[in-house]
């Protein structure tokens, strides 16, 4: 087996159908988005509630299949120089938590209608994350990467307390308290891991930062009312997210969400 | 009234734990070296298979088995410092190169199709090793004086059972085909014989048979 | 039946406008609008959103699609034939209901409550599946139901008759929905 393991050798079954990121970011629809015609905040009041929900759920779904396999390659990818064996029981433990909220989106997804693989999957949450240094992929997998999910996850307790779905704020309030707990190993052990090298922080940060923009797309992720999935201040905070951090977060998400048109990227 | 002060035998009548044990500290602490490092190569082995298995319940068990192993090891270190061994990665290795050629060989198939290939070698070749190597140590060891290791034998071999079990069920789940019972009994037979010329996963006499360098009392 | 699509070349999705037009007289005939109504598919392939409508005025309709109520879900921009025949399954159920004098004089379309559509879509869709003999997404309905109807039993028991129904008049409807 391999050590670094491609997004495009990521194996699916039949149901799964890949669409590149790229195609989403250059759909020749977005510029005809008119001003304001945004998806927006995923609330009941919206008229395609239930589609953006399922829809989103499934994004959800794929990306915790994503997480799963990442972390499993993490386990897989480093001997012991590049990743202490306690880095790498955190990261099996994380194996057990992703493999867990597969199993749950699985379940979320039949409570809400949707089959597994009807929508297409990107995965440039994969890629966006893993990257060779084990550092950085730590940086872009727990802090970027399930920052995103905190957010994705908030959002969509929120989206089920408000319609009353009770299976719905049930289960996202239990994976939302794993990925804390993944945000915070990872705070951990950035810290850890770069005690005694500033300059190698200061890159895994910058690379966060870039992932975090990645993962903001075009207002997609923000505090706008027009943002689908919320920034959700609160866990962040819980998770050991700095206020200016989230601020940063917030500032990238409000400038990218200026530009004209988007599309979900899941 | 019973009399506070009269005196008690130390061991209650239906406990009926003996002293001696067939292992010293430094067996002890040599095996569990050993049990160590096997752990640490199943757990990467699994998570790094999660990728490479399109099926999506055998993804999600892969996963879950993945920290199963890996708090294993974590037990193993934590074990091996008690053993007076304050130099774990002394003793964190294969026993011989052999168990290492097997080690390779259970990881290297990658490509998507070979889910039987990859079960096989973990749920009958390696995962009826480690039991029947953990059952032995946990009947030949003192159930005094190894308590600690006995403990933890008792939570692993509730783990490998259930693992052992749940990826059989999968495999004769996915072993349908005359072609495909041919393709598991292959890969088993291959990697069988290569942990058989390892002598286990702790060597020869993982599960007795050779003498230990001292025995306490065995014979008591 | 006089169908008709516009626009007739699509540039931004590969959608075929024939092909569009073949499927709607299909459904429609299928569904029961009669033969002298005829029909305009105004699709809008700038967007990639599946809001629906439908416009009648006396004997024409006009069903007004954003292009993401065609277009795969799987395959970005591509048109779905199965996606395609359960969105004019649903727009054209109501647009029959609409010219049976039986089931009485629901609003607009623009007019109608969230849960007024999502009642009156249960219905169209329940009967959809059982004259097309496909599946019309029923799970997926139900969630839509119960966002606007609540998460209880009792509209459970409501999105069931209303799926399994037939003959149902617009009061009907409307009294699942509490009026």
């Amino acid at each position: 087996m391999r050590k670094s393991f491609p997004a495009e050798d990521l194996a699916r079954d039949d149901r799964f159908r890949r669409a590149r990121t790229e195609d989403r970011i250059n759909d020749p629809r977005n510029q005809f988005l008119p001003e304001g015609r945004r998806a927006g905040r995923l609330t009941p009041e919206r008229p395609d509630a239930a589609h953006a929900a399922r829809q989103m759920m499934h994004g959800i779904f794929v990306g915790e299949i994503q997480a799963l396999e990442g972390a499993g390659r993490t386990v897989w990818d480093f001997d012991d120089d590049d990743a202490p064996f306690a880095l790498k029981l955190d990261m099996a433990r994380q194996c057990w938590d992703e493999a867990r909220h597969t199993e749950i989106s699985v379940k979320l997804g039949e409570w809400m209608g949707t089959e597994v693989g009807e929508f297409a999957e990107t995965t440039f949450l994969y890629e966006a994350a893993c990257n060779p240094d084990p550092v950085l992929r730590l940086t872009g997998v727990n802090r970027a990467l399930e920052g995103l999910a905190i957010d994705v996850f908030n959002t969509m307790r929120e989206f089920g307390q408000a319609c009353g779905d009770p299976v719905l704020e049930f289960c996202e309030d239990w994976m939302l308290a794993d990925e804390v707990t993944h945000v915070k190993m990872g705070s951990d052990w950035l810290r850890r891991l770069t005690e005694s090298d500033p300059g190698r922080r200061e890159r895994a940060l910058e690379f966060q930062r870039v992932v975090d923009k990645l993962f903001s797309f075009r207002g997609f992720r923000g505090e706008g009312d027009d943002s689908p999935v919320q920034l959700a201040r609160t866990f962040r905070r819980m998770a050991g997210f700095g206020d200016a951090e989230i601020d940063t977060i917030a500032a990238d998400a409000e400038t990218d969400s200026q530009q004209e048109g988007w599309k979900a990227p899941v | 009234m019973a009399d506070a002060s009269a005196p008690r035998s130390p061991f209650a009548p239906w406990d009926r734990r003996e002293l001696p044990g067939l292992f010293t500290v430094e067996e002890s602490a040599r095996r569990v070296g050993h049990y160590a490092w096997i752990e640490m190569r199943l757990f990467e082995a699994l998570g790094g298979w999660v990728a490479t298995v399109p099926e999506l319940d055998v993804k999600t068990m892969l996963g879950r088995h993945c920290y199963h192993h890996a708090w294993h090891a974590e037990l193993w270190h934590k074990r091996l410092p008690e053993l007076r061994e304050m130099r774990p990665e002394r003793m964190i290795r294969a026993p011989n190169a052999d168990l290492e050629a097997f080690v390779a060989a259970l990881t290297e198939p990658e490509a998507p199709e070979l889910t039987i290939e990859k079960l096989v070698g973990v749920y009958r070749v390696l995962l009826p090793r480690k039991i029947g190597a953990y059952t032995y140590h946990l009947a030949a060891t003192s159930r005094i004086t190894d308590g600690p290791t006995i403990r933890s034998l008792g939570f692993i071999l509730e783990d490998e059972t259930t693992d052992w079990r749940e990826g059989e069920m999968v495999l004769q789940s996915l072993v349908q085909s005359d072609e495909e019972v041919a393709r598991a009994a292959r890969r088993q037979g291959g990697l069988e014989t290569l942990i058989t010329r390892a002598g286990g996963i702790a060597g020869p006499g993982s599960l007795g048979g050779e003498p230990a360098d001292s025995k306490v009392g065995a014979a008591s | 039946m006089n169908v008709t699509v516009a626009p007739q070349a699509f540039s931004l999705v590969a959608f075929d406008a024939g092909r569009i037009a073949a499927l709607a007289a299909e459904v429609a005939a299928l569904v029961g609008v009669p033969d002298d109504v005829t029909v305009e598919v105004d699709v809008d392939e700038r967007s990639p959103f599946g809001k629906t409508s439908a416009l009648v005025s006396g004997r024409s309709v006009r069903l007004i699609v954003e292009g993401g109520a065609l277009e795969d879900p799987q395959r970005l921009r591509q048109f779905s034939d199965a996606g395609a025949r359960l969105a004019l399954g649903r727009l054209l159920y109501r647009v029959a209901d609409r010219f049976d004098p039986a089931f009485g004089d629901p609003p607009a379309d623009a007019d109608l409550t969230m849960a007024e559509h999502a009642a009156w879509d249960a219905y169209c869709l329940g009967r959809y599946a059982r004259r097309a003999g496909v599946d019309s997404g029923e799970g997926r309905r139900r969630y839509a139901f119960r966002i606007r109807h609540g998460f209880t039993d009792a509209a459970d028991q409501a999105f069931d008759r209303l799926w399994h129904g037939s003959d149902l008049t617009w009061s009907d409807i409307q009294r699942v929905c509490g009026v």
